[in-house]
């Protein structure tokens, strides 16, 4: 806690989120730090690490920071801090790019991870990278397709039953939507990738089964209305 | 058990249900299958631990919403509740640090009330 770094790197990931912009580095961003004597590369396109640590070592360079301390402070409060003013120094200099990044191209990534993350694969069909041993696609066992099919039964069944009323499903909308939104937030502030968006796929299959719920609980006063008229 | 418990009637079991079935439908995601995402969130590991955070996030936002007259005795055992819920989310955001925006706790507060 004292030295920051009891939560994530939170100003670093958005700061470096300017990669995501396809027109990254910006014109004449370079110029605005002086990584030379560390780092001779510069600024890279994409998401990268390694624009944070230009940032860092300007600030290093500016603030008479030793060279020992500014290693052991990397990723710390102070790098935070370092990040938080870069940030917005460029918010400042580049509104319109960073607008378009945070609202155009973020909001894009979240919708390919999540259609990307819902693709499915029953069959264990090979992925075209199948000559790399790690990359070879392990078929699902029979059992799983079971737990699957009990799953969604045991599911279908509750709501078919009829101990919900349509009121309490839509409570529980609610909650799973707000809940959702909140979690897309940081997906604004950051970026989405399929292995960092895990709670948002969860919140689109909560809401697809919510979706499913509530087409059987309007369906069930019909066939319960119907059934007495067969008898 | 504490979600069901807090919420004995039809939105607790509805939740539950929900919940273990998208949890069970996840495993045949991309996220699974794909060996590339796979490594790189494997089940279990501490990028599926914001997962973790999911179920009492419904729980203390289902329990902020309730407005209903609860007898003493009965609000003591929902704020019992609503403490394992608590403490099994803070659990999460200590591992996992993406869980905590779930409950609409921005992260930047939580870092300011650690360093002050």
């Amino acid at each position: 806690v004292k030295e920051g770094r009891f939560g994530t790197v939170i100003r670093h990931r958005v700061t470096v989120s300017f990669g995501l912009d396809p027109a990254w580095p910006y014109a004449g961003v370079t110029e605005m730090f002086d990584y030379e004597p560390v780092l001779h590369d510069g600024m890279r396109a994409g998401a990268s690490d390694w624009n944070g640590g230009c940032i860092w070592w300007d600030y290093v360079s500016k603030h008479g920071i030793p060279l020992k301390t500014a290693t052991e402070q990397l990723y710390g409060g102070t790098y935070e801090t370092a990040l938080r003013q870069a940030f917005f120094r460029i918010l400042m200099r580049y509104p319109r790019p960073v607008l378009r990044t945070f609202f155009y191209y973020k909001p894009r990534y979240i919708v390919w991870s999540m259609a990307q993350s819902l693709t499915t694969n029953f069959r264990g069909v090979q992925l075209s990278a199948g000559d790399k041993p790690w990359m070879r696609v392990v078929p699902y066992p029979p059992a799983t397709f079971a737990l699957l099919l009990a799953s969604l039964g045991g599911a279908l069944a509750y709501f078919c039953l009829g101990a919900m009323q349509l009121a309490e499903l839509k409570r529980m909308g609610a909650v799973a939507m707000l809940s959702a939104l909140f979690t897309i937030s940081s997906y604004l502030a950051v970026w989405a990738l399929l292995h960092t968006s895990a709670d948002l796929l969860f919140y689109c299959l909560f809401a697809i089964g919510l979706a499913a719920a509530a087409i059987v609980m309007s369906i069930r006063p019909l066939v319960v209305a119907r059934a007495p008229l067969h008898a | 058990v504490a979600l069901l418990r807090r919420f004995p009637d039809a939105i607790g079991a509805g939740v539950a249900a929900l919940c273990f079935c998208a949890l069970t439908a996840m495993l045949f995601s991309a996220l699974v299958w794909n060996p590339g995402y796979a490594f790189e969130i494997p089940v279990g590991g501490i990028r599926y631990f914001s997962l973790v955070g999911v179920l009492p996030t419904l729980h203390i936002l289902l329990d902020l919403l309730d407005k209903s007259p609860y007898s003493p005795a009965c609000a003591r055992q929902n704020l019992i509740m609503l403490a394992l819920q608590v403490a099994i989310l803070a659990l999460a955001v200590l591992v996992r640090g993406s869980s905590l925006p779930s409950p609409g706790f921005p992260r930047s507060q939580l870092r300011c009330r650690a360093t002050t």
